[in-house]
């Protein structure tokens, strides 16, 4: 089990996916690329991960590798300049300050003596006004979508990248066991146990088994157990015998997986055993469809003729799985919409709401890797096949 | 209607009136929020899946969301209508098509696309243009509404910027200088102490994390793992620098605090802190209604240097919150806002003694007569000492 410990892209791990970015990129056409996204510049830099990009915490960050000149440059502010030298960037930093209008013509303004030919850049995350900026300050600037590219490089994993999933995976489930076996000594004790003490024992043991960050952490009881997302109200407790489902995201050195766990509050009965039993019945009908040459959308076609013939009805609000790496979310989708074909090297986390006895949402999400056989369960930490029931009491358990 | 969405709409309505629009298009997630009330926790964590608002003059606001978020969307909102759309086609098409189908009339169309990704904008702008409509840039009009805060919008910066102060020094409370603690719990203990305040639960965008000891060199220490730290432990007399940022009725905070593992600094330390609560002292003298950012930033910058305190070349003095936790405007050499009535601004006090960085950031209301510090559970011209032992 030493691998679950080698939680980061080895130099040799790293020199691989460059080759294959820089490969797939040269070949079509561009002289390099220019992102501003964080899953985009993780990827793409292979590692380099900043602090709360995407929500806007820190100014703009900026990664520019040209493959003509082998020239990798980070352009950030000065808060943030120490992160690439902790995580080994090969490349130069460019510190730039607010010395401009705004911070995207801050940020352009320290790229107009860097930047040159023909760019991919991230029309999917880069802003307009961002564009404009580059426009303004960079001459001749020549900039494609890059976003396909990229999209199309991200969905096929290395063995690496692989291997940083299945730690995240591994992370997850220990995280959320270790929520449970927090929250059981006394989730039906007069204390009771706060909804927000059972999302934070979730977070708070992810970080000690090795995670990175925590993204989404929703949780849902009773009637919000309908909802896909609610509210946690700050004192909401734990008390109501039925499904309690918890959404969350997390990180390993950049690489994102989501996850969904419904347990069962107090004893459960036979009508909550049935409606568990109903979702694994679904969830393993997409299963024998997760196979090479599948198209992503046959595999939501599969599980809706199972769930008319079988009237074990689902919410077809959400798709039912989608591919994760370098953010929470990518393609492919398991959805009407998208007809991606799978293929090996993908790694897909699947997980279908179907409906409790008072039409709560349950779910159970796992993360799995297609193969050119079966798909390999990469959350295989603890089986989760058969409903899980919370229950105990004590004076107080820590 | 409630006071917070009553201020709100009235000021969208401003903008719609002041820019004589049909309607106003909204797709920054932050925006989408200050004016509709609709916050979906991992819209910028899963960005296929897009949100848009539409708003006409004395409407009530209609968002369009997917319609895995429908319900989440429909438990908070100032009265919005909500609009979702299906998974049959490709998400972010089909949001824009429900959207054309809510301004299929109108002439002239504000909307705040330019700081959305460019293949959003350009989507919205193809629509406009498909409908024939006259496009109005409405970003500048939106980041000035949201800098200038509204009574209850002050209220609730006011209430989460205490809390979070009052949870830093809830868990710095429990420190004893000669019992070590690692930087992980430290950042745990944050987090729980904020939560025990009735803050809500975030999952991604709510920080808290320690970083102690000689690891203050950096200020993002511990990458990756920012908000879990690591497994170094403190020694008596190590500086512990907090970081917490909490939300509470969508209103963020964003503060910085600093304790000593021992009752007395050290020299260095001594020198470090003091220079820090000059160098707050500048920043609120030199905040006046009526100045621009960059007067004000090289201003302290100029009698910060006459008093030797060795502030981080370049970096900016502090920034806004609200709805997000970082916002313009920004107090840097660049930005030529005119400072307001009601801004709410975060001072981010970081220098340089020797080879480690201190830093601590005070959340100040800007008003005409003054600014206020509202996150003062403690006065901080001292740091918080630990107890040496019990």
């Amino acid at each position: 089990m030493s691998t679950m410990n080698d939680i980061s892209l080895s130099t040799n791990e790293k020199n691989i996916l460059n080759e294959k970015i820089e490969k797939k990129l040269s070949n079509e056409g561009y002289d390099g690329i220019l992102v501003f996204g964080s899953s985009n510049l993780s990827y793409l830099s292979c590692g380099i991960i900043f602090p709360y990009m995407d929500q806007k915490l820190v100014q703009p960050v900026a990664l520019y590798i040209c493959f003509k000149t082998g020239k990798r440059l980070i352009a950030c502010t000065n808060d943030l300049a120490d992160i690439p030298l902790q995580l080994n960037w090969d490349g130069d930093v460019v510190i730039y300050e607010l010395n401009q209008h705004s911070p995207e013509s801050s940020i352009a303004a320290s790229l107009k003596n860097h930047v040159t030919g023909k760019v991919a850049i991230d029309e999917n995350y880069m802003s307009a006004a961002q564009l404009r900026e580059l426009e303004t300050s960079i001459d001749g600037l020549i900039s494609l979508s890059g976003d396909q590219a990229f999209a199309d490089l991200k969905m096929i994993k290395t063995e690496a990248e692989i291997r940083l999933l299945e730690i995240s995976c591994r992370m997850g489930d220990r995280g959320f066991v270790s929520a449970l076996n927090h929250s059981e000594g006394a989730a039906l004790d007069t204390l009771s146990y706060p909804l927000w003490e059972y999302a934070e024992r979730f977070r708070v043991h992810v970080g000690e088994y090795g995670g990175s960050g925590v993204g989404n952490m929703v949780v849902a009881q009773g009637d919000d157990c309908k909802d896909l997302y609610a509210r946690c109200e700050p004192r909401a407790v734990l008390n109501e015998q039925g499904f309690v489902r918890l959404e969350y995201s997390l990180h390993n050195s950049g690489y994102w997986i989501t996850g969904s766990r419904t347990v069962y509050l107090g004893e459960s009965n036979q009508q909550a055993e049935i409606a568990w039993s109903n979702n694994q019945t679904l969830k393993n009908i997409a299963l024998k469809k997760l196979r090479t040459g599948v198209k992503a959308n046959e595999v939501y076609s599969a599980v809706l003729k199972a769930s008319e013939e079988s009237n074990i009805p689902f919410w077809q609000g959400a798709d039912l799985g989608h591919g994760v790496g370098t953010s929470e979310r990518e393609l492919p989708y398991l959805a009407p919409y998208d007809d991606t074909e799978l293929k090996a090297g993908m790694v897909i986390a699947l997980g279908i709401y179907t409906y409790g006895p008072k039409e709560e949402l349950i779910c159970n999400k796992d993360v799995y890797l297609i193969t050119d056989g079966e798909p390999k369960l990469l959350n295989w930490y603890k089986n989760w096949e058969d409903l899980y029931v919370l229950y105990g009491t004590s004076a107080r358990h820590g | 209607m409630k006071n917070l969405a009553q201020e709100v709409t009235n000021k969208i309505n401003q903008i719609i009136e002041d820019q004589n629009l049909d309607g106003l298009i909204i797709s920054d997630i932050y925006n989408i929020q200050y004016a509709t009330g609709v916050k979906i926790p991992c819209a910028h964590a899963q960005t296929d899946l897009r949100i848009f608002a539409y708003i006409e003059r004395n409407s009530a606001p209609i968002v369009i969301v997917p319609k895995c978020w429908e319900n989440a969307a429909s438990q908070y909102n100032y009265n919005a209508k909500i609009i979702s759309y299906s998974l049959e086609n490709d998400q972010t098409i089909s949001g824009i098509e429900e959207l054309l189908k809510q301004c299929a009339s109108a002439k002239r169309l504000g909307s705040d696309d330019d700081i959305s990704p460019i293949k959003i904008a350009r989507l919205i702008r193809n629509a406009i243009a498909e409908l024939g409509a006259e496009y109005v840039s409405c970003t500048d009009d939106l980041r000035k509404a949201r800098s200038t805060k509204t009574k209850t919008e002050i209220k609730h910066l006011k209430s989460i910027a205490m809390k979070t102060d009052h949870a830093i020094n809830g868990y710095f409370h429990h420190l004893i200088a000669d019992r070590s603690k690692s930087s992980m719990s430290v950042s745990e203990n944050l987090r729980i102490h904020s939560l025990e305040r009735d803050i809500d639960l975030e999952g991604y965008n709510a920080c808290s994390r320690g970083v102690i000891g000689n690891s203050i060199s950096n200020i993002w220490a511990y990458a990756p793992k920012f908000g879990f730290a690591a497994s170094d432990f403190t020694n008596v007399g190590d500086p512990i620098i907090a970081d917490a940022m909490n939300n509470e009725n969508g209103y963020w905070s964003n503060s910085t605090r600093i304790a000593i593992m021992s009752e007395e600094m050290s020299e260095d330390q001594q020198d470090a802190y003091g220079h820090l609560v000059t160098l707050r002292d500048l920043l609120c003298d030199a905040l006046k209604v009526g100045r621009k950012c960059c007067e004000v930033y090289k201003d302290v910058i100029s009698k910060a240097a006459d008093l030797n305190i060795s502030i981080i070349d370049g970096h900016a003095l502090g920034f806004c919150v609200g709805a997000s936790p970082m916002e313009g405007p920004f107090l840097s050499s660049g930005d030529q806002t005119i400072l307001g009535d009601n801004m709410v601004f975060v001072l981010d006090g970081l220098i340089q003694h020797k080879v480690l960085r201190y830093r601590s950031r005070d959340t100040v209301l800007l008003a005409v007569d003054g600014v206020e510090v509202i996150n003062c559970y403690k006065d901080w011209r001292e740091p918080y000492f630990a107890l040496n032992t019990i």
